[in-house]
């Protein structure tokens, strides 16, 4: 199955017994990678598998222990990012790296501006973006600042960034976790003009569906070590996922008895508005019943941030009732929230999840930190909160040294489980679980849906918010759908269509590209 | 490697630089000190070119000190120095006052010189400018001026004086020229204010251009840098300044009417040779310098001396031979 | 073109722990030799002006006492310093509490008259609060408003200084002598360590700051809090931490500290309130704040060889021709070691994490 060894001359960029440790960590163990000109390379492996890690070594964030680079069939030393690009190569990064004062075209032309007479050239500058975006069909504004634009065109920015420096390669680091399924199309169609053209591209991922509507051929990583090299098309998602995961994995909606308890959560009639001011929410009612899961979909920004936020005392509703376990907590700050039961997986876990530089201990300890077993008279008991960590760990199969150590340390997948087994271990009667699976590969994913589903078996109310719609499937016993700040429409998860679902999710309106 | 050939040569290039610049002072060479957070300006100055003569022409060992600001150091400060074995300490400042009375309580054999005016200890040397003196002369004139009326210095009958801090020393100068103006021109008044600070010359120019604003035509300033704003407000205002410590009739050229110095050059430099040469040793007391010594006097700006009447100029000089023969005694009333 | 692993250098050895301490040794050593370099530059022996440093700091038991004496209000400040600094606050304002501090403590010292140590104790609590109320207004505004408190802290730290001033020279003036008030009464002086030497019982005021400090932030809930609000604001309030009244609460407290440094310098240095008399202490203790990385126990540490730098500077400059100002270099080439090194340990850090860390 394996396709047979290419010519030198073939190859765009091969990676020869790459060995990468950290301390006593082995995150990359003699891989070995070969992506031909022309041909899109899906890289696939669960967080901490090493994907990253090898990724960062060819563009030259890092450097390998042992192991050599080719690039265009010659050995290159790649000792920094400068080295790479000056090799024709170019990554487009998880999280953008773009200045939001700055317009499109000075993102692009950043550090190489065009000058004229020693002042940058702005219309010489953007009328090459324009150029550029003609070529590619990527299209943008070069004018606008990147601060209003949404993060599918700011991921096109940084493709556009990366393709003015002249890349022959680019690297894509999870580029679709933040955009919409059309979006998604779109930038495969636009990847393979690009290999069309000559160029290579490698396609880091850990959604199968993507791996096999876009690439050629596939590498699959796991434990850092590079399991198999296949041809897209001569295999299948489930032979990919039990090679990710090292066993066989079944996807498809959860079985489930019917429970059903008192109304936990209830919004009447809610309205917030966002950081800018403008109307987030429009008269927002549901309730979430004990033993339910309630999924709210919908394509990002359509107001689900700001509900998780309304919901959990982080932002001021300007209008309506929010009870929790028969508790008023309309605008009530998040620890009376809390208070009043609720337990919070936010939907960023960089930003809000975790403090990345403190110990997995002190993370698990977030929310409790005045209350017993875990404090007594203003004292944190940390032989307790350790032993506890110690627990957590272990049951939610978090890979680390142990409970010092700090969360930074940790993969993505991992740190994610570290604020699921914060959440989840309160015993809270109601669950709030924003985006859970974020970033998380399938092995994870699996673990992490199961834990939610037990948290439903034990009587807790939960409400999801997810833009995968596959998972608002799999879990909800009931699924809103979110447009504009709007319940656009309540649906029955056994018997929608896919169809139906994602007409709702825009707006109920016909055409295919009106979130446009 | 690199690293450690630099510090094995920085240390052999010190070593030579011990041997080089090394201790060669010679052993019975008189050894003076001198301590003060004012050396840069006026009379701090003039107290420097004293001590720079006396270190060419006497061949003394000569240390100086800069207090700087922080009222912490004072006292460590005249403790090093009260260690350090030296001859003679000159100090100026009032505000090294304290520490200063406390180490020459605790070191009564060390020679402190206090030339800022007199203080209680008589384990120290003070010299005592009688600047109340050199201030009677400049209230004479500027009295005699305005009251005369007599352009382009009169604009009235009143005086400015603008002081920097509200301390005793500063008030001998306010005092004096109170005293002049009222012996020789009672029909002047002297409107007085105290800046505060003797390092802020945008207030000091500020307080004179309000003085000018109120229609007096000339202001005696006692208040270092400060007072260097009083003489840049006089020439903007077209009126008339007059200078402390040390020759400010350069300062604004025809906008000066005199300045009163205190010759510290001259009785620093008088004080060293008296106890190099042995002639007058250092002693504790009190040595006072004022107009009949020469160590302080009336300098009348040269630009416009021949715009005062030559009768006032006879006045002023007999003032001056009053003072000198003590017919004329200028009090302080404290 | 060689091989891309020949130019691979061994992993470094160095245990995560040691890590700090290292650096701080390394960026001590440059700063030694650059002030070497300069006083080569002046024409002066290094080996000699090193020594009579060494010699003004510890030569003595009187010279370590100097040494702890000037060690004490930057010991003091650079508490106060990172208790805003762990709570991701920046106090730039230390130097106008210690101001404010210094002159509330020397009022009660001579307005008023009670027994003894208690008068201390309350002269004392009257600089904190006098530092607390200093700070409040930057606290509200950055709590309500967002302003950014390093321009209002800094801003107010020159009102602080002239308003002592105004209330030195115009309301308080002790007649006849210098800009300064009417000594304090005995009763409220501050209990001296050593005969001979001025340094007091601030200096224990100073450690046990620094050590309480240190155990409300690793061991309690509310320390707990704080920190995490300084690591990471968005995840704390997110778990439920108050963040705007937190930051009024901490703001308070480091000004609070503040003034005790300034309470601590009138009654057990000075014994009055002298106008303008302690230029920098605050900047001294905010840069010590900064050089420990926030941690109160490390500001001790730099706190100490601040100190005796001075102390040593000051025999230094009298034994040696070298001014006093060319020692300030080694502490203004310790800053730049040190932010040298947190740039390039920033690189490639985790995105997402503030690019400082306290």
């Amino acid at each position: 199955m394996t396709a047979a060894p290419p010519k030198d001359s073939d190859l765009a960029v091969e990676l020869v017994g790459i060995t990468k440790r950290f301390g006593a960590f082995t995150a990359n163990r003699d891989v070995s990678l070969a992506v031909r000109r022309g041909e899109i390379h899906a890289l696939i492996g669960e967080n901490g598998a090493g994907k990253t890690t090898l990724m960062n070594c060819l563009f030259g964030m890092i450097v390998p222990d042992e192991g050599q680079i080719r690039v265009d069939g010659r050995a290159a030393t790649i000792l920094s990012p400068q080295d790479a690009i000056r090799l024709g190569l170019g990554m487009v990064h998880q999280h953008f790296k773009l200045v939001p004062s700055l317009t499109v075209a000075e993102n692009i032309f950043l550090g190489m501006e065009p000058t004229r007479g020693g002042l940058i050239d702005r219309a010489a500058q953007s009328a090459r973006v324009r150029d550029l975006s003609r070529r590619t069909g990527l299209t943008v504004d070069p004018d606008r600042p990147v601060r209003e634009l949404s993060v599918g065109i700011e991921q096109r920015v940084e493709i556009l960034k990366v393709l003015a420096r002249g890349a022959r390669t680019v690297i894509l680091d999870e580029p679709t976790a933040v955009l919409t399924p059309q979006e998604s199309r779109d930038l495969f169609r636009t990847l393979r003009g690009f290999t069309e053209a000559g160029m290579s591209v490698i396609l880091i991922t850990h959604h199968l569906d993507e791996v096999m509507a876009a690439s050629d051929r596939v590498t699959v990583l796991r434990d850092g070590a590079a399991i198999g090299t296949e041809v897209t098309a001569e295999t299948t998602e489930g032979r990919l996922a039990q090679m990710m995961v090292g066993r066989p994995v079944t996807f498809g909606r959860k079985a489930r008895a019917a429970t059903g308890g008192a109304t936990v959560l209830s919004l009447r009639n809610v309205d917030a508005h966002d950081d800018r001011g403008l109307q987030a929410l429009h008269d927002v009612s549901f309730a979430v019943r004990a033993g339910e899961i309630v999924a709210i979909a919908g394509v990002d920004g359509n107001g689900q941030t700001e509900l998780a936020e309304v919901i959990s005392g982080l932002r001021r509703l300007s209008h309506g009732q929010i009870t929790l376990s028969g508790r008023d907590v309309s605008g009530a700050p998040a620890d009376q929230v809390r208070a009043a039961g609720l337990a919070h997986v936010p939907a960023d876990r960089l930003v809000r999840g975790v403090d990345t530089r403190e110990t997995i201990s002190a993370n698990i300890l977030m929310g409790r930190q005045h209350q017993a077993p875990w404090a007594r008279g203003g004292i944190i008991r940390w032989g307790i909160v350790r032993e506890a960590a110690k627990g957590l760990i272990g049951r939610f199969d978090i890979r680390t040294q142990g409970p010092d150590a700090p969360v930074k340390s940790l993969s993505g997948g991992n740190m994610q489980k570290v604020v699921l087994a914060r959440e989840f271990s309160q015993e809270k009667p109601f669950l709030l679980v924003d985006q859970p699976t974020r970033g998380v590969d399938i092995g994870a994913m699996e673990g992490i849906h199961d834990e939610v589903m037990r948290q439903r078996a034990a009587g807790v109310a939960v409400l999801l918010i997810s833009v995968q719609l596959d998972e608002c499937l799999r879990l909800a016993d009931r699924l809103l759908v979110m447009f504009n700040g709007r319940i656009q429409a309540e649906m029955d998860p056994e018997t929608a269509t896919l169809d139906e679902i994602g007409l709702q999710m825009m707006g109920g309106r016909t055409s295919e590209r009106a979130a446009e | 490697m690199t690293a450690r050939k630099l510090l094995s040569g920085l240390i052999a290039t010190a070593g030579t630089l011990a041997l080089s610049t090394g201790l060669v002072a010679a052993e019975d060479e008189v050894r003076v000190a001198a301590i003060s957070g004012y050396f840069s300006q006026g009379f701090g100055i003039s107290i420097m070119q004293g001590l720079e003569q006396a270190q060419a022409d006497l061949g003394i060992d000569l240390t100086i000190v800069d207090t700087g600001n922080r009222a912490l150091d004072y006292e460590e400060q005249f403790n090093n120095l009260a260690q350090g074995s030296y001859d003679l300490i000159f100090v100026m400042g009032w505000e090294l006052v304290d520490a200063l009375s406390k180490t020459a309580e605790a070191n009564p054999d060390t020679r402190f010189i206090f030339i800022d005016g007199v203080l209680e200890g008589d384990t120290m040397t003070y010299i005592d400018f009688l600047e109340e003196e050199g201030s009677y002369m400049v209230g004479a004139l500027a009295g005699l001026l305005a009251q005369e009326g007599v352009a382009p210095f009169a604009n009235g009958p009143e005086l400015g004086f603008v002081g920097g801090r509200d301390i005793p020393v500063i008030r001998n100068f306010l005092m004096g020229m109170q005293q002049g103006v009222a012996d020789n021109a009672p029909d002047v008044r002297v409107v007085d204010v105290f800046a505060g600070t003797f390092d802020d010359p945008a207030k000091g120019s500020e307080l004179a251009m309000a003085l000018f604003g109120q229609g007096i035509g000339t202001i005696y300033q006692a208040a270092g840098p400060t007072g260097e704003g009083v003489l840049q407000a006089a020439a903007a205002a077209g009126a008339f300044a007059v200078g402390v410590d040390i020759d400010q009739c350069p300062s604004a050229p025809g906008a000066m009417l005199g300045s009163m110095l205190k010759r510290a050059d001259i009785a620093v430099y008088d004080v060293i040779e008296g106890h190099v040469t042995g002639t007058a040793p250092v002693v504790p007391g009190t040595v006072q310098v004022g107009v009949a010594s020469g160590g302080v006097e009336l300098k009348i700006c040269e630009d416009i001396l021949d715009q005062i009447p030559q009768d006032i100029l006879d006045q002023v000089e007999a003032i001056r031979e009053g003072i000198v023969s003590g017919e004329i005694a200028v009090a302080l009333n404290d | 073109m060689t091989d891309a692993t020949a130019a691979v250098p061994a992993a470094r050895k160095v245990p995560a722990w040691a890590e700090g301490p290292i650096s701080v040794v390394f960026a001590l050593v440059v700063s030694i030799l650059g002030g070497a370099l300069i006083i080569l530059m002046v024409g002066e022996n290094p080996v000699n002006v090193f020594g009579t440093l060494l010699r003004g700091a510890f030569g003595t038991p009187e010279r370590v006492a100097g040494s702890l004496l000037q060690a004490t209000p930057i010991i003091t400040c650079g508490v106060a310093a990172c208790i805003a600094l762990r709570a991701g606050l920046f106090n730039i304002g230390v130097e106008g509490q210690l101001y404010v501090g210094a002159f509330a403590a020397a009022w009660i010292g001579f307005g008023f008259q009670l027994p003894p140590v208690l008068h201390a104790v309350v002269g004392l609590a009257a600089g904190m609060v006098a530092g607390a109320l200093w700070i409040s207004i930057p606290a509200i505004m950055r709590a309500r408003y967002n302003a950014n408190e390093v321009v209002s802290t800094i801003l107010m730290n020159y009102v602080a200084v002239l308003l002592t001033s105004y209330l030195t020279i115009v309301v308080f003036k002790r007649p006849g002598g210098w800009s300064e008030t009417e000594p304090v009464a005995a009763t409220a002086h501050l209990m001296r360590l050593i005969d001979g030497s001025r340094v007091n019982i601030g200096l224990l005021i100073g450690l046990v700051a620094a050590v309480g400090l240190h155990l409300f932030l690793t061991r309690s809930s509310a320390g707990y809090s704080v920190s995490a609000m300084g690591s990471n604001p968005k995840f704390a309030e997110y778990g439920g931490v108050r963040v705007k009244r937190n930051i009024v609460l901490v703001l308070l407290a480091s000004g609070a500290v503040g003034g005790l440094a300034g309470g601590v310098e009138t009654l057990g240095v000075h014994h009055r309130f002298m106008e303008g008399f302690a230029p920098g202490f605050g900047f001294d203790g905010v840069i010590a704040a900064l050089l420990a990385n926030g941690h109160p126990l490390g500001v001790v540490v730099v706190a100490l060889f601040f100190g005796a730098l001075r102390a040593g500077s000051l025999l230094m400059e009298v034994e040696t021709s070298a001014r006093r100002e060319i020692i300030t270099v080694i502490p203004a080439f310790l800053i730049l070691c040190v932010s040298a090194q947190f740039l390039f340990r920033r690189r490639g850090g985790v995105s997402g994490e503030r690019r400082w860390r306290f």
